[in-house]
């Protein structure tokens, strides 16, 4: 070959300067100089290497054990308030109770009302008899946990505090062993997350240590108010966090449903071929509530709907159903997949047919109690524009969906509480039985997420006889029959993946910053159009009539749920 | 040309009862009897325990004004169990002046179609509901029913059709059954309210015409049928 390359035996010789002698060895390496492929061979031969490989259970080989995390301190900050008491706190308990916690655990709280630790210890035993998954409480595993819980009283901006904290959890590593693992979890107003993100980063709590030592950070939802405030968050956590480090929270995804939802999919080999716009007329889901807004006036006045549910859950949801298969189950190739969607989804929120239907509900009866409207809830304006519902049809501009509307709708007070996504098939090409005065329903796939988690395929079979008649019928898997087991908790899925590093569950900064780029043009039409004529429906419906409309404009009507 | 026995189903069995005071405890009532493992589970080995499977083909709301309405009912129902599985939502009314409460019992029975055959069971779900919360159907009738299936509404006595309260409940259901028997007065305003019925909710509905749901009403003779989504609707209502 002409261009083979011969290498020299040896190096040539460095030119020395004239007026030194010349070295009798080489002169060494400089430090960062690449190593040939023969040093790096001779390096290694003959070398052990450098730490001990941890042993490995050989009884434990084939066997689904779940791994536990590394040792590690949970720092939760907002410890005092309702969700750490709800969510946060009884996810760690029942990770605990079922040993899925390392031994070598703490959990520091942070809160800003006087405790010790004794008090914080009895008022979670109060809040777990209340909000725990299992009851009644398993004492011993209670006791150990309990003996784990250390709380800190502290200003989020208190400078001071957070030099005392890193001290305190410097000793707790020594003491406990939990080599330097932390877990920040800012489970606060979403004000003050900008803060206590810089106060960690002033003290030095986000360093990564050299020998292990991980630092992550969860940051619960909403992730900001609009794009720009999103934005400006993202850039402040990016100022003290790698993005590997930061973990944004969206329970919905942590919802057991949601995750066989991937399984589903890509774990069938029957589904994936009928998943597109040949055999789909279109998609609907439903992310029902029945309650109000249970004392939150002031929060839910800022924030409706559309900010609440849409710009996360239902995105979400969108993504999971519309999005390509992943190269590999990785965080990264998952949550690429996703933001492709986000991009290639549109709603046109402006003109006389808009894509977006807005409701409020006003007084009512839901499920045998009456009750009072959103404009007469505590702390709301009387003359609020706040949105309580919210459907929209988006459309997903790609290859794979082009042309299938996906609808989705959310609202408080609704008749139900059901979240449900549903694939609507295309009709037969002929219709075979027409002449028989027969037409068979379209078939339709429908994912329940809750209540009662679990699949349905509809399709038409003959109803037996000398008849030719057909009839729905329909295929159920439900969750809760068909494994006697209890699905965890969201949180406690999340929770022990964040404590293990899967991010795949979580919410990336670009996925975020996509997600409020379709919320907020739908947004800014509401504010400069004219005033809504809320409320539009009343509790107990289906929100209001334009949401049919939405709907039977293309000839199509919402399931019936 | 030969022809095979096929022995009438076995009678249903009670398999699961419980009570609840909310419809949110209904709900978790009805998860939980698919969830235990008396109902789902078969032993290895064991023979006559069948697999219970949860067949229901349409969702009944019975409207019963009277208590004895409720019971005559519901043991019709019932006997269909092994023909025409449904979930059956009876609802009734009492002390409409008092304050509002509810009372609820949720029973599963289940037969066995042939005794080769694997059981199947459906639920019922009786339903008092005191005070004003009884004038409000729908809101106490949407969240217990099964998505995508049919949704019949019998109403035995004397509905009152033009009221607010069944114009919201009918406004979502497919078929109306009622005992034009009893009815006092002048038939004729009757179809017509009933008529006038169909033709607001027509638009509404698109079930396919739905023959199992006849055999299950010839049993009670003197009902009938109104299928709201059809245009039979009036003659239908007029052939008794």
């Amino acid at each position: 070959m002409a261009t083979t390359r011969v290498k020299p035996k040896e190096a040539a010789p460095l030119e020395a300067p004239a007026d030194q002698p010349i070295p009798a060895q080489p002169s060494p390496r400089p430090k960062d100089a690449p190593l040939t492929m023969k040093d790096l061979r001779e390096a290694r031969t003959g070398k052990r290497p450098s730490r001990a490989k941890p042993v490995e259970n050989v009884l434990r080989e084939g066997l689904r054990l779940e791994r536990v995390p590394d040792p590690s301190i949970v720092v939760l900050f907002g410890a005092t308030g309702d969700l750490a008491h709800r969510k946060v706190i009884p996810a760690l308990y029942h990770l605990w109770r079922t040993n899925l916690l390392p031994h070598e655990f703490m959990l520091v709280a942070i809160g800003r009302r006087p405790f010790s630790d004794e008090s914080f210890r009895a008022e979670i035993h109060t809040a777990l008899e209340k909000y725990s998954r299992v009851l009644p409480l398993d004492t011993d595993a209670w006791e150990s946990f309990a003996q784990r819980i250390d709380y800190l009283q502290m200003d989020f901006d208190d400078a001071a505090g957070f030099e005392s904290l890193s001290a305190y959890l410097d000793k707790h590593d020594k003491e406990h062993g939990t080599h330097g693992n932390r877990l920040f979890y800012l489970a606060t107003q979403p004000s003050q997350f900008a803060e206590i993100v810089a106060q960690l980063g002033r003290v030095g709590l986000d360093h990564e240590l050299h020998e292990g030592g991980w630092r992550r950070v969860v940051i619960e939802k909403p992730f900001g108010h609009d794009l720009d405030s999103a934005k400006r968050l993202n850039r402040e956590v990016g100022k003290v966090f790698r993005e590997s480090q930061v973990y944004r929270i969206d329970h919905y995804l942590g919802k057991e449903t949601v995750r066989n939802l991937l399984v589903f999919r890509f774990g069938n080999g029957i589904f994936e071929p009928l998943w597109n716009r040949r055999y789909v007329d279109h998609v609907q889901i439903t992310v029902g509530e029945s309650i109000g807004i249970e004392n939150r006036g002031a929060f839910y006045e800022q924030t409706g709907a559309s900010r609440d549910v849409l710009q996360n859950h239902l995105l979400q949801l969108v993504c999971l159903v519309a999005m390509e298969p992943p190269a590999t189950f990785d965080a990264n190739a998952l949550r690429d997949e996703k933001v492709k969607v986000l991009r290639a989804i549109s709603a046109d929120p402006t003109g006389p047919k808009s894509d977006v239907v807005r409701g409020q509900y006003g007084p009512g009866w839901v499920a045998a109690n009456n009750v009072p409207g959103y404009r007469q809830e505590d702390d709301v304006d009387p003359e609020s524009e706040t949105e309580t519902f919210v459907a929209a049809r988006l459309t997903i501009d790609d290859w794979r969906w082009s042309g299938v509307p996906f609808y989705v709708r959310t609202g408080k007070r609704l008749p139900k509480r059901a979240t449900e996504i549903a694939i609507q098939y295309r009709d037969v090409p002929h219709r075979l039985f027409k002449d028989e005065g027969v037409e068979p329903d379209p078939n339709l796939l429908a994912i329940r997420i809750q209540p009662d988690e679990g699949i349905m395929l509809r399709f038409g079979a003959k109803v037996p006889g000398l008849r030719l008649d057909i009839r729905s019928v329909t295929m159920d898997f439900t969750y809760g029959s068909a494994f006697s087991v209890d699905s965890p908790d969201a949180y406690e899925t999340l929770i022990l993946d964040a404590l293990q590093g899967d991010a795949s569950l979580f919410t990336r900064a670009d996925e975020v910053e996509e997600a409020w780029d379709i919320v907020d043009p739908i947004i800014n039409a509401w504010a400069e159009g004219p005033p809504p004529t809320f409320p539009n429906y009343e509790a107990g419906t289906w929100g209001p009539e334009a949401a049919d409309e939405l709907l039977a404009r293309d000839g199509r009507r919402w399931r019936r749920i | 040309m030969t022809f095979t026995f096929v022995p009438p189903p076995t009678e249903p069995t009670l398999r699961w009862s419980a009570r609840a005071h909310s419809i949110a405890e209904v709900e978790a009532e009805l998860s939980r009897i698919w969830a235990s493992q008396d109902m789902a589970v078969r032993v290895e080995g064991e023979t006559t325990r069948h697999i219970a499977a949860r067949t229901n083909v349409m969702n009944l709301i019975v409207i019963a004004r009277r208590p004895e309405f409720a019971e005559r009912c519901a043991a019709t129902v019932q006997m269909l169990t092994g023909r025409h599985p449904s979930r059956t939502i009876v609802i009734q009314s009492a002390d409409p002046d008092g304050p509002s409460w509810l009372d609820a019992r949720v029973e599963a029975h289940c037969v066995m179609p042939r005794p080769d055959a694997p059981e199947t069971c459906a639920e019922t779900i009786h339903l008092t509901c005191g005070g004003e919360s009884g004038r409000h159907l729908a809101a106490i009738a949407t969240p217990l029913i099964i998505h995508d299936l049919p949704v019949t509404v019998w109403w035995p006595g004397e509905p009152p059709l033009t009221s607010p309260s069944a114009r919201d409940l009918l406004s979502a259901a497919d078929r109306l059954v009622v005992d034009g028997s009893t009815w006092s007065g002048d038939g004729l305003a009757r179809l017509r309210e009933m008529a006038a019925l169909g033709e607001s909710t027509r638009s509404r509905s698109a079930t396919s015409r739905w023959p199992g749901s006849r055999a299950g009403a010839r049993r009670s003779r003197r009902s009938s049928m109104i299928p709201i989504s059809s245009r039979t609707s009036a003659r239908s209502a007029a052939s008794p």
